[in-house]
């Protein structure tokens, strides 16, 4: 299929597609800049293509080549499964790429990010600020040129700035233009700060919001207060010392992203992992899922003042870290996958605590839904609230159970499978309205089909190694380290030098909590990766945020913030 | 096997009751939900009058749950029975490190294993416990600990040297026998 993809673009575009590649399965095509737009506007509205939703944006910096810079946009069609990665190369001396917003709405935060982290302009682009760090901030951190030890002080008093900074901007930010600029009653408009630390936003962001009585005219959703260099940091160590910072990423469900991640590596490896390791990261997967929606649903209720449904959400999470601990060795950060296979088989008795323990987190399900569901004043808080369109959530790159809600059918789980979720029975919950009503029914859906999958898999999973057997990924077996000479070499090459994959570009996109988590490496043959992304769903997930808000009360806020369930370390990673 | 897609089933909409239904529908919720918690706290009160309490909350710290053997606290140094640590500073925990937490400068002795660390520093307050240092260990030096509560009133404190670190053998023994199983295959 993806060569028909390729096939078609180069028909279409004979001089304005410069190459076209396929390595792994992944198609990807580099265009000329100049006709980046002509080619991404074919690509969505060609029905044969159909690349409706723009996943991410991000670039890669080849310094010492020129052009130094290439710019990637990762494409995904909601109708036809499949995916496309379009490359465009600019140079060091003037970055410019025309952008793509005006085809894909959503392509605004992923290119201001881009902007942010390695200095390509956009032209065209409504509004290109800086996303993840201030103003002030000097050089653009993800270029290969920027040392990762470089410190910059941070604005206010006392910075290199001095008081003049606060002096000029008093917390004041500069929105795009409101729709009116005067309230119902010819009174000026109030602009409120929420967050970046305020109960309702849990995570730090900041919700800028313009307000005509108590209605939002218009509002800024300013995220990268986490930002920690996620992908600076993959960048400056082994592939296997990522995976605990994966961990970090979503910490509501650390294992889907370990499991993204080690299937990216595993991909540019080009290796398979033995079904028992397959089944066994479905079970973490699940088991993480359920966890992340039991935190989504009880924030959610706790925000709307109740307080019983959070604990029991809470409690049921907690029966659900149990098993989570007795697998990895770790609560939130499990740091379970590991690539070619994970840490440790189930232990003992894991199976008969599965068969324990789900059945009471059902129980406990069940009555969060009975404090919940048909409660009036919950209903009056949730139903109509926080609708858009499929059409501007696709556009808008959101995914998982927001946009399942919405009634598209996308679950990677069930459009693409991987590892073993094409043995697996299992139901995709879909929603009517699109509203936080379907988006909460959606999530307590998707926790029974979660234990539905565990169930199957303790049931069907087979004996065998849980690690593929190439040694030149996975780390020798202890007990031949302590006792010869060539496994304890091999120990020491693979610790100090890492696993080395060959040169080449993947991305996989895999299923998490919250919609598609897509890890995108490349690797220049070294045992570090040349460029690791993460394209995170909470991130193009918080996108839509400002409209969906806009006129509506600003109470209405707090549940959609809520159950869009942004988790700070995977949104400003 | 077969995946399928089905409707979630929302509570009938305003619009299709009447005011009176919908008034009788939400009080039946609440009078519903007002029957949970009740039920929850009349079981709670029962438990404690019976001395068997059904809480599900843990009065930490007089109560503690049993850490599973794949639990990983803090790391620590393996102590042998001579009273010396087993590392032989080789430096493979420092190289798998992600946060680079550990400095080692290790030392020649005159004892049978002639190498040790003469320093052996892990800066806590950097440590995330993800036990790529015990994986890498080709000595079966440094474990993952049970240990958890380490808090500090300073940053200096949150610098563990090497005496801190040091836990006698026999008192690992849950977790030797853990990395065995799990490292072993």
């Amino acid at each position: 299929m993806s060569q028909d993809t390729l096939e078609r673009l180069r028909e279409r575009f004979p001089t304005d597609v410069i190459a076209v590649d396929r390595y792994r399965g992944d198609a990807s095509a580099t265009v000329r800049p100049e006709s980046l737009l002509d080619v991404a506007r074919f690509a969505k509205d060609d029905p044969a293509l159909r690349f409706d939703m723009l996943l991410d944006v991000t670039a890669v910096d080849y310094i010492g080549q020129e052009p130094r810079f290439e710019v990637v946009h990762h494409l995904y069609s909601t109708t036809h499964h499949h995916r496309l990665r379009l490359k465009a190369r600019v140079p060091e001396k003037d970055p410019t790429l025309p952008s793509v917003t005006p085809v894909w709405v959503g392509a605004n935060w992923l290119e201001r990010e881009t902007y942010d982290m390695y200095g390509i302009r956009f032209s065209g682009h409504p509004d290109l600020r800086r996303i993840y760090l201030y103003d002030e901030f000097e050089g653009h951190p993800l270029r290969k040129d920027y040392p990762k030890e470089k410190r910059q002080p941070l604005i206010g008093p006392g910075s290199r700035h001095g008081a003049s900074v606060v002096d000029e901007h008093p917390y004041a930010v500069d929105l795009p233009p409101p729709v009116h600029d005067k309230g119902m009653l010819g009174s000026e408009l109030m602009r409120i700060q929420l967050g970046p630390s305020h109960p309702a936003t849990h995570g730090t962001v900041r919700i800028v919001v313009d307000l005509d009585g108590e209605t939002i005219v218009n509002a800024d959703v300013q995220v990268g207060y986490l930002h920690r260099g996620f992908e600076k940091e993959c960048e400056s160590g082994f592939y296997y010392q990522a995976i605990p910072y994966t961990d970090r990423l979503n910490y509501c469900s650390a294992i889907l992203c370990n499991v993204g991640y080690c299937m990216a590596v595993e991909k540019l490896f080009g290796i398979e992992t033995p079904p028992r390791c397959q089944f066994l990261r479905v079970i973490a997967g699940e088991l993480a899922r359920i966890a992340d929606h039991f935190v989504c649903l009880g924030a959610t209720a706790l925000e709307l003042s109740a307080f019983t449904p959070f604990l029991y959400g809470l409690q049921a999470r907690e029966l659900v870290w149990d098993l989570v601990d007795a697998l990895c060795g770790g609560r939130v950060t499990s740091n379970y996958i590991r690539i070619g296979g994970v840490s440790a088989d189930m232990p003992g008795g894991f199976a008969d605590l599965v068969r324990q323990n789900i059945p009471k987190t059902l129980h406990l399900l069940g009555e969060m839904e009975g404090l919940l569901t048909e409660n009036p004043i919950f209903r009056a808080r949730m139903e109509g609230v926080g609708r858009l369109p499929a059409e501007e959530l696709i556009a808008y790159g959101v995914c998982g159970p927001l946009l399942r809600a919405a009634g598209v059918d996308l679950d990677l789980r069930r459009a693409q499978p991987y590892l073993v979720y094409d043995q697996l029975d299992f139901d995709v919950p879909l929603g009517s309205h699109g509203d936080n009503m379907d988006r909460y029914l959606v999530r307590v859906e998707e926790i029974r089909q979660s234990a539905r999958i565990i169930e199957q898999c303790l049931r069907m999973i087979p004996d065998g190694p849980v690690d593929t057997d190439d040694p030149t990924i996975r780390w020798p077996a202890k007990s031949r380290v302590y006792t010869r000479m060539e496994e304890l070499i091999d120990q020491f090459k693979q610790v100090t030098e890492g696993p080395k994959p060959p040169p080449g570009e993947v991305y996989v996109g895999t299923e998490s909590a919250n919609g598609e988590i897509g890890f995108f490496l490349v690797s220049d043959g070294t045992g570090k990766p040349y460029k690791c992304r993460a394209r995170t769903p909470s991130f193009s997930n918080m996108q839509p945020l400002a409209r969906m808000i806009q006129g509506r009360l600003l109470a209405d806020m707090v549940p959609t913030f809520d159950l869009i369930n942004m988790i700070g370390g995977e949104c400003d990673r | 096997m077969a995946t399928r897609t089905v409707a979630v089933a929302r509570p009938r909409a305003a619009s299709q009751r009447t005011t009176l239904g919908m008034w009788l529908f939400g009080a039946r919720a609440i009078l519903k939900g007002m029957a949970l918690t009740h039920r929850h706290f009349l079981r709670n009160l029962w438990g404690f009058i019976r001395r068997k309490p059904t809480v599900f909350t843990v009065q930490y710290p007089e109560q503690r749950l049993p850490f599973p053997n794949a639990f990983r606290g803090m790391p620590v140094l393996v102590q042998m029975d001579n009273g010396k640590e087993r590392c032989v500073a080789c430096g493979l925990c420092e190289w798998a490190c992600p946060t680079d937490c550990i400095t080692i400068y290790p030392a020649e002795t005159a004892d049978e294993i002639e190498r040790h660390p003469e320093v052996f520093d892990i800066n806590m307050s950097r440590c995330m416990f993800c036990g790529l240092c015990e994986e890498a260990c080709p000595e079966e030096a440094i474990v993952m600990s049970h240990n958890v509560e380490i808090s500090a009133f300073s940053r200096r404190g949150t610098l563990w040297h090497k005496d801190d670190l040091l836990v006698p053998v026999s008192k690992l023994a849950p977790r030797l026998e853990h990395i065995r199983g799990s490292y072993d295959r």
